[in-house]
């Protein structure tokens, strides 16, 4: 795997954090005006806040009455332990009943459990059919943003790849790609066998689930396909309606500054009988893969996400960097407490090191998780990873800053040496601190120290 | 993974769980409008919905010939229910209402036939004033291609089942049925370079006829 580093380098090198501050700046602006005009906006989201943590405290009893409404509805419940046994059901049900074509909805826990690959190697063709995530996948590549996959992208780029791919003539024009995309999706939609979501949510006391899409496309790939297969993380459920209508207040508001998205989807089973369309099976894999064990691990609080993508929207990192640069499935300040606590701090250890601790994200999180506390929690647990010579290196400083002598002399030496490294009153390159200037300049010290000066004012 | 020890994972994970709780007041905040129906309409409109305000269900009948103007259509059955005797006023100028039931065994052809119809035609059970949503609950002679698969989605709405809040509408919803959805203005997406496209995949129009 490449390290933090390579990565960033590697997307400013394709001038990515252009596109992606533009793009993250206009939905941080719009979620503050969609914010501003809602008056109910910071009691909502107190009430979102909670109704994540009662859902959560009692998460099994809301996983079993939710299964049982599913198959009240008419719909089949498999749970997946981890990613392998949620894709192999997929597999295994597409196989059964010969199916060649998929059509999907955007969805990031079947991101994360690599389903497309899967589905593919078992000679199922799967068309992404949100227009971002389409054109994602005609480039090969993985979405750069939880809501805006394609962020990282212009319109020339998008032509390009169109007329490459697709062998249509170059446009850039986005209502004209648009169209193009439209014209090629349609067909699939109405003919493929299968339609895969994602959920938003649960209803635990009914059994339905709740989709949000601004296209349409979550619509289609529940109502065209004889199949409808929605795979949902184990954490999203609310308890009823009444909990679902509170998150959907705070969710759109968030993500796009809308009051609600286009469509608000509440699918409640197979097309029931005497019912003019729909699906004639539905199926919802509930999926664990190291949710189990964020839940009882010290940053459970992460599991209240609802996916909106504010926080990385405001967080001057992700702006920076883009998505691609954090290298897991899940970018940004929500990626950087549950990539780690899904996947293992051990291999995940530097992203919660890529914070300025902020809080950006924690106020505009619809469900106020105090992202900061659980970046520290996750460092603090990472300390014992540190190299024998930085662990070294922090006693000495340890020494010298609560030994007054010793830190007024070695500062007063400090202030005469830097000197010489410094130019235009900046120091770009210190020696014995290569690594840490490569990516960093620093004022030069004043000639003078603050203990120094000081005294002479008192004097 | 069989449930029972899914669900035991759950739980014994619950036991070291750290969930912190906001302090609230239990219950969400409660969203009222002095006058709802102007509200929906602003809101609706703001959302790119194009709406007509018609008196009667006579002046609704005329509004709805205006955007069909001759194209075929889908509608939904109970539409008379919202607006006597409109299939007449339409049918009797010659034009064609399909027929929209997808059969099992000829889905795709089906579905081809369905999806060449350019405009569909349903009511909302329910409208919520704050974002100028309507809900369209689908079901028993009710297909959802009317609002899906078109160009020109039309919905025929009593004023009077306009609500402040969509709490307020979930209440008022009858939910047996499959598919129950929240529609507020046209299909929509802001995917290349943020720029606002509408008709993606769903309909690139939405009109709504709001009655009295």
């Amino acid at each position: 795997m490449t390290t933090f580093r390579e990565r960033i380098q590697d997307a400013f090198a394709e001038g990515v954090p252009i596109a992606i501050d533009r793009g993250a700046r206009g939905h941080y602006e719009h979620r503050a005006e969609a914010a501003a005009v809602f008056p109910q906006m910071e009691p909502m989201r107190d009430r979102a806040r909670q109704i994540r943590a009662e859902v959560l405290a009692n998460l099994d009893v809301h996983l079993r009455q939710f299964a049982d409404s599913v198959e009240r509805n008419g719909g089949v419940v498999f749970f997946a332990a981890d990613a392998a046994e949620a894709c192999d059901y997929i597999v295994g049900l597409a196989r059964r009943e010969g199916i060649t074509r998929a059509v999907k909805v955007k969805s990031m826990v079947t991101e994360e459990i690599h389903l497309n690959a899967a589905l593919e190697d078992a000679g199922v063709e799967t068309v992404e059919t949100d227009l971002g995530e389409f054109i994602v996948q005609l480039a090969g590549e993985t979405p750069s943003h939880i809501i805006a996959p394609v962020l990282h992208k212009n319109r020339q780029q998008i032509g390009e790849l169109f007329a490459e791919r697709l062998g249509v003539d170059y446009t850039d024009d986005p209502g004209e790609l648009n169209e193009i995309a439209r014209d090629y999706l349609r067909e699939r939609f109405l003919t493929a066998g299968m339609g895969i979501s994602g959920a938003n949510f649960g209803v635990a006391d009914d059994g339905s689930i709740a989709l949000v899409t601004n296209e349409g496309n979550g619509r289609l790939c529940t109502t065209a396909p004889r199949i409808h297969v929605a795979v949902m993380g184990m954490e999203r459920l609310v308890r009823d309606r009444r909990d679902l209508a509170v998150m959907l207040e705070v969710l759109a508001r968030s993500a796009t500054g809308q009051g609600l998205s286009s469509y608000t989807n509440i699918v409640s089973g197979p097309r029931r009988i005497g019912e003019p369309d729909g699906p004639d099976q539905f199926h919802v894999v509930i999926v664990d893969n190291g949710r189990s064990a964020t839940l009882g691990s010290r940053v459970a609080e992460i599991l209240y996400c609802i996916r909106c993508g504010a926080c990385l929207n405001a967080c001057p990192v992700y702006r920076h960097v883009g998505g691609h640069a954090y290298g897991s499935v899940y970018p940004g300040p929500i990626g950087k407490v549950l990539t780690p606590s899904l996947y293992g701090l051990e291999q995940w250890h530097e992203l919660p090191a890529t914070s300025s601790l902020c809080g950006a994200c924690q106020e505009v999180c619809p469900v106020r998780i105090d992202i900061p506390k659980l970046l520290v929690e996750l460092r603090n647990e990472s300390t014992h990873e540190l190299s024998a010579g930085l662990r070294r290196g922090l006693a000495i400083y340890a020494g010298v800053t609560t030994h007054p002598r010793v830190f007024r002399l070695l500062t007063r030496t400090a202030a005469l040496v830097a000197g010489v490294w410094s130019r235009d009153g900046w120091m770009r390159r210190i020696p014995v601190l290569r690594n840490w200037t490569r990516d960093r300049e620093l004022p030069a010290p004043a000639p003078e120290t603050f203990h120094d000066w000081w005294r002479k004012r008192g004097a | 993974m069989e449930r029972e020890q899914f669900l035991g994972r759950v739980r014994a994970a619950l036991r070291g769980a750290v969930l912190p709780e906001a302090t609230g007041p239990g219950v969400a905040p409660s969203i009222e409008f002095d006058d709802p129906v102007s509200r929906f309409i602003e809101q609706a409109t703001k959302a790119a919905a194009e709406v007509t305000v018609t008196p009667s269900a006579a002046d609704a009948v005329d509004a709805v010939a205006g955007i069909l103007d001759g194209r075929p259509f889908i509608a939904w059955d109970d539409l008379d229910a919202v607006v006597t005797g409109w299939e007449e006023v339409v049918v009797s100028r010659g034009w064609e209402r399909i027929d929209a039931t997808v059969d099992a065994t000829t889905r795709h052809a089906d579905h081809a036939r369905i999806g060449a119809v350019p405009v569909g035609i349903t009511s909302a059970d329910v409208a919520i004033a704050a974002t100028g949503t309507v809900v369209v609950t689908h079901g028993d002679g009710r297909p959802r291609s009317a609002s899906l698969l078109v160009e020109d989605h039309i919905v025929l709405l009593p004023a009077d089942r306009i609500v402040p809040s969509l709490a307020d509408g979930f209440e008022r919803v009858d939910w047996d049925t499959s598919n129950v959805v929240a529609i507020t203005g046209p299909s929509r997406t802001g995917d290349i370079e943020s720029i606002l496209t509408l008709g993606v995949h769903g309909p690139r129009r939405l009109h709504i006829v709001v009655i009295g």
